[in-house]
């Protein structure tokens, strides 16, 4: 009996530990994939292309609720796009945030699209050449 | 054998863990060095760029025979008079002139006009070109209306050839002396005697010419190193070696150069540093990232009649010399497209090349090749 009962302990704690060790490495790549730097980063490059290749006269809205949800993860309550010049800048957190360039020399807006309750996508109007 | 299975099993878990560690370790490396790595987003760029720039010269395939004829060259134009093509060669070595002025020395024009030996550079070397071949490439004036017939083909390329030279093209470049040059070819030739005989002759120093007794500095120093500074004035029939008076004949050029050419050499007249300055304007691009330079373009436009292409090593390359040539911004990255070809570093600029067929409002037919690239490195490549 007593035997049985120490195999049991022994199987329990393999298994907890097994668990524990892929709970970690889950937890490293979704934190790593999911990270709000990382998506600062993607969301400004993608923005940046997409003014890249718009002509003028274009509206174009884009989904940001990951985004949307991570900054109020951060607790973070500002826009989270804005557009300075010719550099896009997306920011999640407040000592945070990304910038990049776009060589479209375009007078180009971005804001919250407030047409639902929820805001789920921001808008990028682009108005015409500079 | 009960007690063996389970020491049996302890191993085995210890094995399991040992394993599930290696994996663990490679997916943690994989992740940390897949995630730590920026989005390299420069292909898709310079991808963007290139169609910008396409969109901007071509619409429905159809381009403005401006971008070919009034910015860089003078290939598709014909002349019948000695007059007519002397317009059309000066208008080319300006075009060439102007494209590498900026690489040369600073405040050349400025320069130039101080000395008084023209009314800017490109003019000066107008000047030169008429005193050495009377603004004539080829042989004979034109043929069938090209005066550029000629081109790459030395034996029907203006020349003089005795013991002492083979001066070839519109610029009269020695090959006996600069022997690594194809002077037969217009482009390479007005280059090469720009870049490497004029300015390297430029000097703020004084220099004693032995054949005429005349000291000589700056621009007009360089006229001299152009004809030479030979120290022995005649062979031995007497004959001359070189000309004494070359600088001063080529000063006395000014005035018809700038009656030939008002556009260029008038009076206050500085040829645009470069006319490739405004197509950032036209095609609406804003080159001011996050740093400087970052960005480089260029159009080059073929004759689609003469337009021809190679392989080699499984690779296309155009054979075809470029009619015209227009480019903007940092050109050192440039490079970085002929190393791309051979192998892609990351933290090298990213290349992107177009290539499109069009034709103008005459139905001159171009092939038009478009090389655009975008460093970036810093936001796209990993530190």
């Amino acid at each position: 009996m007593k035997r049985r009962g120490n195999i049991l302990v022994e199987n329990v704690i393999f298994i907890v530990l097994t668990l524990i060790f892929f709970s970690i490495l889950i937890y490293f790549i979704f934190s790593r994939t999911g990270g709000a730097s990382l998506m600062e980063e993607e969301l400004a490059k993608q923005v940046a292309l997409i003014i890249d290749s718009s002509k003028p006269e274009t509206i174009i809205k884009i989904n940001v609720e990951d985004a949307l949800a991570k900054a109020k993860k951060e607790n973070y309550q500002k826009n989270i796009i804005s557009i300075t010049g010719n550099t896009v800048t997306v920011k999640l957190r407040e000592n945070g945030g990304y910038s990049y360039s776009f060589f479209n020399n375009i007078d180009a807006l971005v804001f919250p699209d407030t047409s639902s309750l929820e805001i789920k996508n921001y808008t990028i109007v682009v108005n015409g050449y500079k | 054998m009960a007690t063996n299975k389970i020491g049996a099993d302890k191993i085995l878990s210890v094995y399991w863990f040992a394993i599930l560690f290696l994996i663990a370790s490679g997916i943690f490396a994989m992740v940390y060095v897949f995630y730590n790595s920026p989005f390299d987003v420069r292909n898709a760029e310079a991808d963007a760029l290139g169609n910008q720039i396409v969109s901007c010269i071509s619409q429905n395939g159809k381009i403005s025979s401006s971008w070919t004829t009034a910015k860089t060259s003078a290939d598709l134009k014909t002349c019948q008079t000695p007059a007519e093509c002397q317009k059309i060669t000066g208008e080319k070595i300006v075009s060439i002139v102007n494209g590498m002025k900026g690489d040369l020395i600073p405040n050349i024009d400025s320069l130039v006009k101080q000395e008084g030996v023209a009314e800017n550079f490109e003019c000066l070397v107008l000047q030169i070109a008429m005193q050495e071949s009377v603004l004539q490439h080829c042989k004979q004036t034109q043929q069938d209306g090209s005066t550029f017939y000629c081109d790459g083909n030395i034996s029907e390329v203006k020349s003089l050839s005795n013991e002492r030279e083979t001066s070839l093209g519109v610029m009269q470049v020695n090959i006996k002396v600069h022997k690594n040059i194809q002077a037969e070819f217009f482009d390479k030739g007005v280059e090469y005697a720009v870049k490497e005989v004029l300015i390297k002759g430029y000097s703020s120093l004084s220099k004693d010419y032995t054949c005429n007794g005349k000291t000589y500095s700056g621009w007009k120093g360089a006229l001299r190193n152009y004809n030479g500074w030979n120290t022995l004035c005649t062979d031995s029939s007497g004959k001359l070696i070189g000309n004494p008076n070359y600088v001063e004949e080529v000063l006395s050029k000014k005035t018809v150069i700038q009656q030939n050419f008002p556009e260029f050499c008038s009076e206050g007249k500085i040829v645009d540093v470069s006319q490739q300055k405004n197509l950032k304007d036209e095609c609406h691009l804003n080159f001011n990232s996050e740093s400087q330079d970052q960005y480089y373009f260029q159009i080059d436009f073929y004759d689609f009649k003469t337009f021809k292409i190679s392989e080699s090593n499984g690779k296309e390359i155009i054979s075809s010399q470029p009619i015209a040539t227009i480019f903007d911004g940092n050109v050192n990255l440039k490079s970085d497209c002929e190393v791309q070809e051979t192998k892609d570093y990351q933290k090298q600029s990213k290349c992107f090349e177009k290539r499109f067929y069009a034709v103008d409002e005459k139905n001159n037919q171009y092939a038009i090749k478009i090389t655009s690239v975008v460093r970036k490195t810093e936001k796209n490549a990993k530190k």
